[in-house]
C-alpha cells in the first residue's frame, strides 16, 4: 500500500510539472506492451450516483454517457490525477479515474481504470497455489473468469493503482498475463 | 485269599509247561476261519475248544465280523472251524484270534478276504432324481459327493448330487437315492454314475463295477412361463421357470403372441424383446395400446431353455391391460379463428366438432365448439371457427375433449389450459418489412430474409427457434416486457450492476435501450395479438448488460457466460464508429472468443454474431471518415460473423462499414424516417423513443418503435436465423453455421456490389460479403447437412502477436503510385483443401514522420489468393483529426476466399496512393484457416 501512495506522489508531482496530455504509461497486453496518455483534464466515473459532479465545481460531463460511466472534464486548474485521487479519499466507495488515451492526443477514444487486474496464471497452477501467491504480494481474489483456464480478476483500487497492480504481478515473470481491467469507449451500433 | 492266588499260579504254570499253542490261522471266506493248534488237547482235554466264546477275533481284517464266532467245529486233527453268521472281513487286513481258555493267541500269516460291494444298477428315476442299486449296505453311501454323473445327457444336472438317501436293502440289493434341487437331465440321453464307496466293513467298492451307464429316459423338464405381468403401457413382462438360453430364440418377438381381452391395438408378436433380469424379459410395443383392466395373455413358443427344450406355455396377466385415454398434449393458436391441438393418440372418430370445446379468457368471440376439425399428421388436429369470429390476443386458452374415444375404446375426458397463447395478429408486423418486405415503406418486394415460409413449414414446436437460447449481449434488456416476457428465460440473465440474474433498465437511466430493440429483433414473441413478431419468435433469451459497465472483466464475461447452454451470443456493439482508425481489441477478448468456440454448446462452440460497423458515413465529430469493418479488431475476428446492413430496397445501408471480413448482411435499414426496423423498445415513453429524441414517425405505443437501425439490427436478424439453423440442426459445429449462412446468403445489387466470383464458385462483395441472409434456405439447408470439415486447420500456425512467422518486406513504397510494393508469398503442403478464412498481419511504417503517424490513411492494400481473387483490406481514408495509426502489426482478415485452394501464390499489395508522405512496407504475415 505504501508502495502506492508512493507512486501516486511521483506521478503527481510529475502531472503538475508535464504539459497535459503528455504523460504516458506502459501496460501489458498479453505479452505486448502498450503505451497509454493520460489526459489531464478529464477523470472518469464508473457509479450511476455521481460524487465528482457534486464535488469538483465546474466539471462537465463530455460526450454523453456510457452506461454508468460518466467522463467528466475538470476545471482547468485542477489534474486528473489528483481529482481522482481524491475523490477516492473523500468517498470511500467512490469509482474514480484519469482518463487516458492510446494516442497521444486529447481527442482519441477514451479508457479509464474502474479498479481491478485481470490477469492469467500458468495452466498448472491450482486455485490454492494462485491465492497463496497473490497473498504473498498482499493482493485479494475478486472472481475467477470464466473466458480463459486460471483467469483472475485480482483487487486494485480504481486509476493509477490499477496499472501499477498490474505491471508489478506481470513484472514478476510468473503469470501468462496481467493487464489492468480497462473500461473503454464501446458503442451500440 | 492268598491260598486260592497260589493254587491259580500253578495251574498257569501247569498249562504253560504243556506247550500247547496256535499254530496257524487261515481264512476260508469272509465269514470262516480255521485255527489250528500246535497240539492235540488230548493231552490236556479241554472242551472250551468248541465252544465259540473261547475265542476273541482282532486286529485290521477283522471288518463287521463279532468278536466271537456265531459257531465252532472241530474240522480235523487240532484244527477248529469257525463261522460267523453275519459280516465280513475287511479285505486285505491282518487277523488275530485269541484262544481265551489258555490265553494264547495267533495271527494270520496272510490277509483277510472281504467282499468288494458293486454297482448293481442305476436308473433315472425323475427329472432330478436317480437310483443306484448296491450289492451290500454302505459305510458312506449317503455322501452325495461320492457320487459323480457324467455323459451327454448330464444337461444342466450338477456333476454331483445335492443328496443321496439310504433305501432299504433287499437280499443283494441296497437301494440309495440321489436327488438335485437344480438343473436338468437332457431328455432321452445316457449319463454314468460313478461311485466311491465303501461297504460297512471298509471295502471299497470294486474297481470294475463302479460306474453305471442309466438312461434318463422322459425325465427332462420343458420350460414354462411362470409369470406374465403388464409393466407399463407398451411393456409386459415375462417370467420363465428357468433360465433360457439366449440364443435360442428367446429373444425373438415373433416367439411370442399377446391375446386377451385387453390386447387393444397391440401387433400379434411385439417389437422388440429385451432381458430384465435372469429368467425374466421384456415385451415392448413401438405403438399400440392395450385396453385398460382387461386381460393380457402372452403365448411363448419356440425358445428353448438351456438344455433345448422348447417352451409352448401360454400365461395371462387377468385384468391387467393398461391404456389411457387420450389427453392434450399442446395446442397452439394458428390464427385468430383456429387452433391446432395435438392429442396423444388418434380418436376414433377424428372429425367430430363437439368432441371439443373451447373456454378462457382469450376465447373472444369464437363458439364453444369449433365448426370443422381436420386431422393433421403426428396427432394434430386443427379446429376452425367461423373467420369472421376471432379470438383475444395473448389470453388465456382452455381446450377440453370429451365423449370422444381412442381407437380401443377408452374414452376422452381431458383439459388443457394455457396463458398468454391466444392468437393475436402482431399488430406490427405488417410493418416489419425485413421479415416480409411486400413494398411497404416504399421497399421492394422480397427483400426480406424469407422467414416466413421456416415458420409455416411445420406444425408443431419445431421451426420458430423452441429450444434455442440466445445471449443478448448489450447495455440491458426489460425482461416483463410485453412482448419478450413470454420468451426470457426466468433466472439467466446477468445484470452487471446489480451482480444479480434481476435484469432490468435502471429507473435512473431512461435512455438506454439498444439491447431491448436488439431482443425483440430477435426473439418478440409471436401471435400474442401484440406487438411484432422475433425472427425466431419462441427462441429463449437472456441478457447481459455489459455495455452498462463496459470493462475488459465484464466483457468478456459477457462473452463466455454460461457458454455450455447459450447458443449464440448476439454482439451489437464495438469500438466507436466514424473516425477511420483501427481499433484493437484486448488480447482477453480473443481469449474469450476462442473459449466460447471450444468449449460453448459443449464443444459445437458459441454462434457469435458481431456488429461490422456504422461508420461508412463517418461520424458527427469526422464526418469525412469512412470506417472499414477490417479495422475493428472485433468485427474482423474470425470466430465471429460479421454482419452488414441492408435496406427495403435490397441496397447497402448508407452507414453500414463495407470490409473483405464481412460474411453475411441483413436488414438494418435506413433511418426512422425512411422507416428503420420495427421492433421492441422499452415500455413506455423511455428508451430509443425517449421524449426529446421520440420522433412523430414512430409509433403512439412507445413500447415499440420503428426507429432501429444500424448493423445493430442486422446482427440481431442474423442471430434469429442462426436460431433457426441450429434448431433445424442442433449438432451444427460453429464453422457448419457460418458455411451454411455463407452458402445461402442471396446476392443482392448485382450491379452496384462489385461482386466477384471467388475460386470456390462463391459469390462475394466487400460490401455485403456473401449476400443477404435467407433463412428458408439455410434452414433447409442445415436439416440435410452432411458435410463434415473436420479438425479446422491454421496454416502455418496460429497468428500470435508479435507475429512469430511475419515475412520481412522492407521495400520502400513509392508515393503516390498505385503499382505499390508487393510480395508473394508461395503457400505449399499447407494440408488444406478448402479455405474458410484468412488472415493477414501487416506493419508499415511511415518514412518522414513517426511522431505524427498520419500515413496509413494514404494507403491501399490488397491480398490476391492463387485463384486470382482480389481482396481489398484497406483503401485510403481520411482519419479523425487528420491522424491514422500506423499498420503496426494490424491483423486484417478476409472471407472472400472461402472454399479455394489455398496451395501457391498470394501476393500482398501495399500501394500509397495519395501524396506527400512516404513509407515502408516492413512485414507482413498470413494465415489461412481452412479444412
Amino acid at each position: 500500500m505504501k508502495k502506492l501512495i508512493l507512486l501516486t506522489l511521483v506521478l503527481t508531482s510529475v502531472l503538475h510539472a508535464a504539459p497535459v496530455h503528455k504523460t504516458s504509461y506502459h501496460w501489458y497486453d498479453g505479452s505486448q506492451k502498450k503505451t497509454v496518455w493520460i489526459n489531464a483534464e478529464l477523470v472518469g466515473e464508473f457509479d450511476e450516483t455521481s460524487v465528482v459532479q457534486p464535488s469538483v465545481q465546474g466539471a462537465q460531463q463530455v460526450r454523453g454517457q456510457f452506461g454508468t460511466t460518466r467522463i467528466w472534464r475538470l476545471p482547468k486548474n485542477q489534474l486528473s490525477a489528483n481529482v481522482a485521487s481524491r475523490m477516492r479519499q473523500q468517498h470511500a466507495r467512490a469509482s474514480v479515474s484519469p482518463v487516458f488515451h492510446d494516442r497521444n492526443t486529447p481527442k482519441a477514444a477514451f479508457r479509464a481504470l474502474p479498479g481491478d487486474v485481470i490477469v492469467v496464471f500458468k495452466p498448472t497452477w491450482s486455485d490454492a497455489q494462485i491465492k497463496n501467491w497473490l497473498s504473498g504480494l498482499n493482493l485479494q481474489v475478486v472472481e475467477k473468469m470464466t473466458h480463459e483456464k486460471n483467469a483472475y480478476l485480482v483487487q486494485s483500487a480504481p486509476g493509477l493503482a490499477s496499472i501499477a497492480t498490474a505491471n508489478r504481478i506481470y513484472e514478476t515473470g510468473q503469470v501468462v498475463s496481467s493487464s489492468p481491467n480497462w473500461w473503454s469507449e464501446r458503442e451500440a451500433k | 485269599m492268598k491260598k486260592l492266588t497260589i493254587f491259580a499260579v500253578l495251574l498257569s504254570l501247569s498249562s504253560w509247561c504243556m506247550a500247547v499253542t496256535i499254530d496257524h490261522v487261515d481264512y476260508h471266506s469272509s465269514k470262516q476261519i480255521s485255527v489250528t493248534f500246535s497240539d492235540d488237547f488230548d493231552d490236556v482235554p479241554d472242551a472250551r475248544a468248541l465252544v465259540a466264546k473261547s475265542y476273541i477275533l482282532s486286529n485290521t481284517g477283522k471288518g463287521t465280523l463279532a468278536a466271537s464266532p456265531t459257531s465252532v467245529a472241530l474240522d480235523s486233527g487240532t484244527t477248529y472251524l469257525m463261522t460267523w453268521a453275519a459280516g465280513e472281513m475287511f479285505n486285505g487286513g491282518p487277523l488275530t484270534i485269541k484262544y481265551v481258555p489258555l490265553n494264547i493267541t495267533g495271527t494270520s500269516a496272510g490277509t483277510a478276504t472281504g467282499v468288494l460291494p458293486i454297482m448293481t444298477n442305476a436308473v433315472v428315476t425323475g427329472p432330478r432324481a436317480m437310483t443306484v442299486v448296491f450289492s451290500e449296505k454302505l459305510k458312506d453311501g449317503t455322501l452325495a459327493a461320492n457320487y459323480t454323473l457324467t455323459g451327454s445327457g448330464l444337461g444342466t444336472i450338477g456333476a454331483h448330487p445335492a443328496k443321496a438317501v439310504a433305501g432299504p436293502c433287499i437280499s443283494v440289493s441296497c437301494y440309495y437315492s440321489l436327488t438335485w434341487t437344480a438343473g436338468e437331465f437332457v431328455g432321452s440321453d445316457m449319463v454314468e454314475v460313478t461311485a466311491n464307496v465303501k461297504d460297512l466293513a471298509g471295502n471299497v467298492i470294486n474297481g470294475d463295477m463302479d460306474d453305471y451307464n442309466a438312461n434318463t429316459g422322459p425325465y427332462s423338464i420343458a420350460p414354462a412361463l411362470t409369470k406374465v405381468a403388464v409393466t407399463g403401457l407398451r411393456t409386459v413382462d415375462v417370467t420363465f421357470s428357468e433360465v433360457m438360453k439366449s440364443d435360442d430364440g428367446v429373444l425373438d418377438a415373433t416367439n411370442y403372441a399377446v391375446s386377451g381381452t385387453g390386447v387393444g391395438t397391440f401387433a400379434t408378436n411385439p417389437d422388440t424383446v429385451t432381458l430384465v433380469k435372469a429368467n425374466t424379459y421384456r415385451l415392448t410395443w413401438a405403438s399400440g395400446e392395450m385396453l385398460t383392466a382387461k386381460d393380457i395373455t402372452i403365448a411363448a413358443s419356440t425358445a428353448t431353455d438351456l438344455v433345448g427344450n422348447p417352451v409352448n406355455s401360454t400365461k395371462s396377466h387377468l385384468k391387467g391391460g393398461k391404456g389411457t385415454p387420450p389427453t392434450i398434449l399442446t395446442f397452439d393458436a394458428k390464427s385468430p379463428y383456429r387452433i391446432d391441438v395435438q392429442i396423444s393418440e388418434p380418436l376414433l372418430f377424428p372429425t367430430v366438432n363437439q368432441y371439443f370445446t373451447l373456454s378462457g379468457t382469450g376465447k373472444g368471440s369464437l363458439a364453444m365448439y369449433p365448426d370443422t376439425v381436420t386431422p393433421l399428421s403426428g396427432n394434430w388436429y386443427s379446429l376452425e371457427w367461423d373467420s369472421d369470429t376471432a379470438m383475444v390476443g395473448n389470453g388465456a386458452l382452455t381446450i377440453a375433449i370429451g365423449y370422444c374415444t381412442d381407437s380401443v375404446g377408452h374414452i376422452c375426458k381431458h383439459t388443457l389450459a394455457k396463458t398468454n397463447v391466444g392468437f393475436g395478429v402482431d399488430p406490427l408486423f405488417a410493418d416489419q418489412w425485413h421479415l416480409s418486405n411486400t413494398g411497404q415503406f416504399s421497399g421492394t418486394t422480397g427483400e426480406d430474409i424469407n422467414v416466413v415460409p421456416v415458420w409455416e413449414s411445420c406444425e408443431d414446436n419445431t421451426c420458430r427457434g423452441e429450444g434455442i437460447r440466445i445471449a443478448v449481449v448489450d447495455d440491458g434488456m426489460e425482461i416483463t416486457h410485453e412482448d419478450l416476457k413470454s420468451n426470457v428465460v426466468v433466472g439467466g440473465s446477468y445484470n452487471y450492476l446489480t451482480k444479480n440474474s434481476s435484469l432490468a433498465y435502471s429507473s435512473k437511466d431512461k435512455w438506454s435501450g439498444h439491447g431491448q430493440a436488439v431482443a425483440g429483433i430477435i426473439a418478440g414473441r409471436d401471435n400474442n395479438g401484440i406487438g411484432v413478431k422475433g425472427v425466431a419468435p419462441r427462441a429463449s433469451l437472456v441478457g447481459y448488460n455489459f455495455l452498462m459497465k463496459g470493462t475488459d472483466a465484464n466483457g468478456v464475461n459477457a462473452l463466455t457466460r454460461s457458454a455450455a447452454i447459450n447458443h449464440i451470443s448476439s454482439n451489437s456493439w464495438g469500438p466507436p464508429d466514424g473516425y477511420g482508425l483501427y481499433w484493437g481489441a484486448p488480447t482477453s477478448f480473443l481469449n474469450a472468443i476462442t473459449t466460447g468456440l471450444n468449449t460453448g454448446r459443449t464443444g459445437l462452440g458459441t454462434i457469435y454474431v458481431w456488429a461490422a460497423g456504422n461508420g461508412y458515413s463517418g461520424s458527427m465529430e469526422c464526418p469525412g471518415c469512412v470506417d472499414n469493418s477490417n479495422e475493428d479488431a472485433y468485427a474482423n475476428n474470425r470466430g465471429v460473423i460479421a454482419v452488414g446492413a441492408v435496406s427495403n430496397l435490397g441496397f447497402k445501408s448508407s452507414y453500414s462499414e463495407w470490409g473483405a471480413n464481412l460474411w453475411v448482411s441483413a436488414p438494418g435499414g435506413e433511418f426512422c424516417g425512411d422507416h428503420a426496423i420495427t421492433t421492441t423498445d422499452r415500455t413506455g415513453a423511455v428508451g430509443i423513443n425517449i421524449d426529446g429524441i421520440y420522433s412523430a414517425d414512430d409509433y403512439s405505443n412507445r413500447s415499440y418503435t420503428k426507429c432501429m437501425n444500424g448493423t445493430s439490427s442486422a446482427t440481431p436478424i442474423v442471430s434469429g436465423v442462426s436460431a433457426l439453423v441450429l434448431q433445424a440442426n442442433p449438432n451444427l459445429g460453429w464453422r457448419d453455421v457460418r458455411y451454411i449462412l455463407a452458402k445461402t446468403a442471396r446476392q443482392v445489387d448485382v450491379a452496384g456490389g462489385e461482386w466477384t466470383t471467388n475460386g470456390g464458385n462463391l459469390h462475394f462483395s466487400h460490401q455485403y460479403g456473401f449476400g443477404v441472409v435467407d433463412a428458408d434456405a439455410a434452414v433447409l439447408m442445415a436439416a440435410d447437412y452432411e458435410d463434415n470439415f473436420g479438425d479446422e486447420i491454421i496454416f502455418p500456425t496460429p497468428v500470435t502477436l508479435p507475429a512469430t512467422n511475419a515475412v520481412v518486406v522492407n521495400e520502400a513504397i513509392d508515393d503516390n503510385d498505385s503499382n505499390g510494393v508487393t510480395a508473394t508469398k508461395s503457400i505449399t503442403s499447407s494440408g488444406i483443401d478448402k479455405v474458410e478464412w484468412v488472415d493477414l498481419v501487416v506493419t508499415v511504417l511511415p518514412g518522414n514522420s513517426t511522431t505524427m503517424p498520419t500515413y496509413s490513411g494514404d494507403l491501399k492494400v490488397t491480398l490476391t489468393s492463387p485463384q486470382g481473387t482480389v481482396s481489398t483490406l484497406a483503401v485510403p481514408h481520411s482519419c479523425y483529426e487528420d491522424v491514422c495509426d500506423n499498420y503496426l502489426l494490424w491483423k486484417f482478415s478476409s472471407a472472400a476466399f472461402l472454399d479455394e485452394d489455398p496451395e501457391g501464390d498470394w501476393i500482398i499489395n501495399v500501394s500509397d496512393e495519395n501524396a506527400t508522405q512516404t513509407g515502408t512496407f516492413v512485414s507482413y504475415d498470413i494465415k489461412i484457416y481452412g479444412h
